[in-house]
């Protein structure tokens, strides 16, 4: 068991350390210099030059690196060149946004999935379970920004009943953040909810056919008490680990939501940033989000270890 | 019985009044719903800007999104220009210019900073100097006459020409003219400090900006003490919040959203303000090493009017062929007079097909981030095409666009669609090997501005821009299309709106419930 | 898919699961190949639109025709109408179908090969090659799917080409995994040995014996990944990172149309509904594909 720790712990710092340099390398390869678009038109290359030098943008690629780097482990993420702001002040703010946003829309997912998977498993090869099914396989096949043009269409425009758009933040009315995170959540968590639908089914499918189930069928349980409360037990862990690589990518991938609605979520903001080629905040960013996935896919692989002793064994 | 009738009427009467209470208290809240927002009672507004300025050090950044709340409320230059022509008094409460124009002499008033500190001479030496080294060319173009900034007294600062300079004196009632405290300079960026009549509460990006009423100003006090700003990056989220009742006012509203604004009727339900300074030309940009004959061709196929009508609201634009704002003295719409190179498809395709430009491959640069200019690009590259030219379309982000567009040396493009500042002096080029990002370069045209610059009286300085205007037509380089007006929509009752005067700055200042 | 990399999760069961448990009541069923059909239906139909697209179209989808903006669907030559500057969408969406079909399928082709090869070497190298690659594999995936297409699009520029890369970048590594646990699968038969044994080199043994027998999941999850491709291409076009005019795409479509939001919401209907049909009539194809060649290879490859 020691060993399968250590070795994941060991993976797991080199990855780190490959996917900064990556991430370093390639942010650094994009053409163009947040000194130039600070300055704008009428710019003289003295000037940016210029700016560029007190930015320490002309360093050598290695000492920047490093320097980074360093900065990075003894807690100093950077700083924006254009605002000063510190990346860890950016982050937090955003994070306001994208982590409810995220979560919410993951456990509306949650909410709608489980039942309806576990009722089209129940019901396969009879038209309503197919029925759900094919629902499901259309909910994937929308793009999550269509859905969210739609429902902002739907009520904002037509009904009027919440906003296009926009972000009214925590501090300024949590009513009206709320109000600017429904529709949002509801397209977010929709277009999960038909992702989830199919593993749902899935494992409750194979849930339905092993032993223990019959044998809880046996011991006088009816069906649907056999299937929720052994079955569903069963069928969880595979799909935590689902649900938990989905909250990995959920952070970083929200931008399309955020652009639809307006929200000033992290995502975008690496977005806007990657475009102002703000080199240290993106690199920073992304680092974050990278520790962040890295650490769910590590914590996962312990857990399954620990409660799957094959698994261990295998690898 | 009739006790009963009595308690029958008693409780009838109570229960009249209490209806009758109740529905004048319905009937005056809803009067009061259609009344002023909820925050003219207390004394507030909320305003919408459309874009988060990342900065705001005004000496270094010449974004619109700074440059429309910072100047004239919080930090203010040292005098102002009045619409009319006349000059009132800023920082510097009075002053002397001396009879050949080369040496201006400030009396800087008693004064403080919003932080509590005095105006001191120190002050406003610091603050001309460091403009007059801002990377920014536009702000630093004002001193290129300067010699010399001195300190006569205390409340004295002396500024020495070496020749007559319109623009020193355009200058110091611009942004070129702020004066900030040199012991803040440091927190520029996130916190500036003037003297202006509201200070900046707090700044969070993305997000608000908040002024309150600064205690310390000199003048008279704003009328509204509290004022929001807050950053909606999307247009029709915007407008939402104004007919929401959730903000007062957009004071900005770029092309895109016009169309919109007049389908549901905001026009009628709100005041529509239009004011030429945050307006903005639209205008083509041809590199100036294709032949002469080739961009006049390119020229004539422009259809001025399409690009009005792409937009769905011809209200608010006007065509031009001068590279000028409506309120600038030299500026003239389109007419065959003042259009050199009219729109004439057919020509322009008789003229290819004579002089064999097909074979001269293009490259238009198109800046694929800005709604405001792919647009038109969609229109210009295929009327190009229509007319027989071979031009490939590179679309490019900001960030490469500064790079290869803005400071490429020769430039990396041939045709390019550009909106922004109607400063004539961004063309001239003092130094051809400095010619500035559209690298055009004209002797003709540069002495023209240099001898606008000069003038003594206004008369002769219009005269001298109009001809710089002329010379700018006739090139075929910068190729204006239309000019935009600024547009922008109040709540009824927030009324005082007035035309800005330092630059765009929207001067909160004057509004009032 | 929120621009997600679910297609590296283990595959969920095909829909039309046939054969109920014995224990269980009988049911009515469905035709086993229902979703086998429906996609064939509508993956071909979209392929004959983009076929059709480079020698007819009703009128150009990129020339500006001002006086004709906005019109409504239903329009005397403009059946779904046109758009703010007067263009058809009839014809957008037609050329959309093109650029939709060349990205999906490029990126996936591309993600195809690389996988394969990173996916054999690690089934069938020694264990620190393995060990390396599947690592690499995990490393990329662990970088968001979104922050590699931005920056990729900064780097080089936005475009059909940085789009497929971007989509490489995306479904190289869970192809790896696919491939690799499905050559594990296979490499472990007895006939594998035996031919070991009877001198087959292992470059001989990967093509001639492991190939054709994971030939299926790779099949099935190339249409799964050309399906995903195209809805990623979709919102990379809609944040501006993708293609740009004269190219046209179904996202860059929804891009432009969200201007109109206030104005013409039509415009934001047709886009979208492409989307999800074209991606509908895929998944539904890659999941019939997957039950008809062999269910067994299903679940070895999950």
């Amino acid at each position: 068991m020691a060993i399968y720790v250590l070795r994941k712990l060991a993976f797991f710092l080199g990855a780190l350390f490959i996917a900064s340099v990556a991430i370093f390398l390639l942010i650094r390869g994009a053409g163009g210099n947040v000194a130039a678009v600070v300055l704008g038109k009428g710019a003289t290359p003295e000037a940016i030059n210029a700016l560029a030098h007190t930015y320490g943008l002309d360093r050598p690629m290695a000492v920047q690196y490093f320097d980074w780097i360093g900065n990075m482990l003894s807690g100093d993420l950077g700083r924006s060149f254009r605002t000063n702001e510190s990346v860890a002040d950016l982050v937090t703010a955003r994070l306001s946004v994208s982590i409810p946003l995220a979560f919410s829309g993951l456990v509306l997912g949650l909410l709608i999935a489980i039942p309806v998977g576990t009722y089209a498993a129940r019901n396969v090869g009879t038209p309503s379970g197919a029925l759900f099914a094919l629902v499901s396989q259309i909910g994937v096949a929308v793009p999550v920004f269509w859905a969210g043009i739609l429902l902002s269409l739907l009520f904002g425009v037509r009904l009027g009943w919440l906003p296009t758009g926009g972000w009214t933040d925590w501090s300024v009315s949590p009513w009206g953040a709320i109000r600017s995170l429904v529709l949002p959540v509801l397209s977010l968590g929709l277009i999960m909810a038909a992702v989830l639908i199919r593993y749902v089914r899935s494992a409750v499918l194979d849930v339905m056919n092993q032993d223990y189930l019959r044998t809880a069928r046996a011991v006088g349980m009816t069906r649907t008490e056999a299937l929720l409360k052994v079955g569903l037990r069963n069928a969880a862990l595979p799909l935590v680990t689902i649900v938990g690589l989905q909250i990995a990518e959920l952070i970083g991938g929200t931008v399309i939501i955020e652009t639809v609605f307006s929200l000033p979520g992290l995502s975008r903001m690496m977005l806007a940033n990657v475009a102002a080629r703000e080199v240290i905040v993106v690199q920073s960013t992304v680092m974050l989000i990278v520790v962040f996935v890295i650490s769910i896919n590590l914590i996962v692989d312990l857990l399954y270890g620990l409660l799957d002793p094959r698994v261990r064994a295998t690898r | 019985m009739r006790e009963k009738m009595h308690l029958i009427t008693q409780r009838l009467g109570l229960l009249t009044a209490a209806a009758a209470l109740f529905a004048g208290a319905l009937g005056g809240a809803a009067t009061l719903a259609e009344a002023a927002s909820p925050r003219a009672a207390e004394n507030k507004m909320v305003l919408v800007a459309r874009q988060d300025p990342g900065t705001l050090d005004f000496v270094k950044s010449n974004l619109t999104a700074m440059r429309l709340w910072i100047p004239a409320n919080v930090v203010e230059p040292l005098v102002y220009f009045n619409k009319d022509g006349s000059v009132s008094p800023g920082v510097a409460e009075s002053w002397t210019i001396s009879d050949d124009k080369k040496t201006y002499t400030f009396k800087i008033r008693e004064a403080k900073f919003s932080n509590g500190a005095p105006v001191t001479a120190e002050d406003v030496i610091y603050s001309l100097n460091t403009m007059k080294a801002s990377p920014v060319v536009d702000y630093a173009a004002a001193y290129e006459a300067v010699t010399a900034i001195d300190k006569v007294d205390d409340r004295t600062v002396k500024v020495t020409l070496s020749r007559p300079s319109q623009n020193f004196w355009q200058g110091m009632g611009a942004i070129s003219g702020l004066i900030q405290p040199e012991a803040s300079a440091g927190t520029i960026a996130t916190n500036p400090i003037g003297t202006g009549p509201y200070k900046l509460a707090s700044y969070t990006t993305n997000s608000t900006f908040e002024f309150e009423a600064n205690p310390t100003y000199w003048g008279e006090a704003p009328p509204v003490k509290n004022v929001t700003v807050r950053i909606i990056t999307d247009g029709t989220a915007g407008l939402n919040a104004l007919e929401a009742g959730e903000v007062d006012a957009l004071p900005v509203i770029t092309i895109d959203l016009w169309e919109q604004l007049s389908k549901r009727e905001l026009d009628k339900k709100y005041s529509l303000v239009t004011y030429p300074q945050v307006g903005e030309p639209t205008y083509a940009v041809l590199n100036q090493k294709l032949d002469k004959d080739l961009r006049e061709t390119i020229a004539k196929t422009l259809d001025r009017q399409s690009y009005n009508d792409a937009f769905g609201a011809a209200w608010g634009a006007e065509n031009t062929c001068t590279f000028a704002l409506p309120n600038q003295v030299w500026y003239s719409p389109e007419s065959p007079e003042t259009c050199p190179f009219p729109y004439d498809m057919e020509g322009a395709m008789a003229a290819i097909a004579e002089k064999g430009y097909a074979s001269t491959p293009l490259e238009y640069a198109s800046l694929s981030d800005v709604p405001d200019l792919s647009l038109p690009a969609d229109i210009m590259v295929p009327a190009m095409q229509a007319a027989g030219f071979n031009v490939t379309r590179n679309a490019i982000d900001l960030a490469r666009y500064s790079q290869l567009i803005f400071q490429g040396r020769p430039p990396q493009f041939d045709v390019t669609i550009m909106s922004g500042d109607a400063n004539p002096v961004q063309f001239a080029c003092p130094d051809p090997s400095k010619a500035g990002w559209s690298t055009y370069c004209s002797p003709e045209y540069t002495k023209a501005l240099a001898d606008a610059d000069v003038a003594l009286t206004q008369e002769d300085y219009v005269a001298k821009m109009k001809q710089a205007a002329d010379i700018l037509r006739k090139d075929a380089v910068i190729v204006p299309l239309i000019a935009k007006k600024g547009v922008g929509l109040f709540n009824p009752d927030l009324k005082g709106f007035e035309e800005p005067r330092v630059n765009v700055a929207i001067e909160l200042n004057k509004l009032h419930w | 898919m929120i621009l997600s990399k679910s297609s590296h999760l283990p595959n969920p069961a095909p829909l039309d699961v046939p054969a109920s448990p014995p224990a269980r009541r009988q049911r009515r069923k469905l035709p086993r190949n229902a979703s086998l059909l429906v996609g064939i239906v509508l993956t071909t139909i979209f392929l004959a639109v983009a076929l059709v697209s480079f020698f007819y179209l009703p009128s150009n989808p990129n020339i500006p025709v001002i006086r004709n903006r906005l019109l409504p669907a239903g329009t005397a030559g403009h059946w779904l109408g046109t758009d703010v500057l007067g263009r058809d969408i009839v014809a957008q969406l037609m050329v959309g179908a093109r650029t939709s079909i060349l990205v999906g399928a490029g990126g996936a082709t591309l993600s195809l090969i690389l996988g394969l090869i990173a996916g054999l070497a690690a089934a069938s190298s020694g264990k620190i090659a393995d060990e390396a690659i599947s690592r690499g594999a995990d490393i990329l995936l662990s970088i968001p799917g979104m922050v590699t297409a931005l920056v990729l699009a900064a780097t080089m520029g936005s475009g059909a080409l940085t789009t497929i890369l971007a989509l490489t970048a995306f479904f190289t590594p869970s192809f790896t995994r696919v491939v690799r646990s499905a050559a594990i699968g296979v490499l472990n038969e007895d006939f594998i040995t035996a031919a070991r044994l009877y001198g087959r080199g292992k470059i001989f043994v990967l093509i001639r014996h492991v190939l054709p027998n994971i030939a299926g999941v790779m099949i099935v999850q190339f249409t799964l990944y050309f399906a995903a491709g195209i809805l990623t291409e979709a919102g990379l076009s809609y944040l501006g990172v993708g293609v740009h005019r004269p190219s046209i795409s179904w996202g860059l479509m929804l891009n432009e149309a969200q201007q109109q939001v206030g104005i013409s919401s039509p415009l934001a209907i047709w886009p979208g509904l492409a989307i999800v049909l074209m991606v509908l009539g895929l998944n539904l194809l890659g999941d019939g594909l997957r039950d008809v060649l062999d269910p067994k290879l299903a679940r070895r490859a999950s």
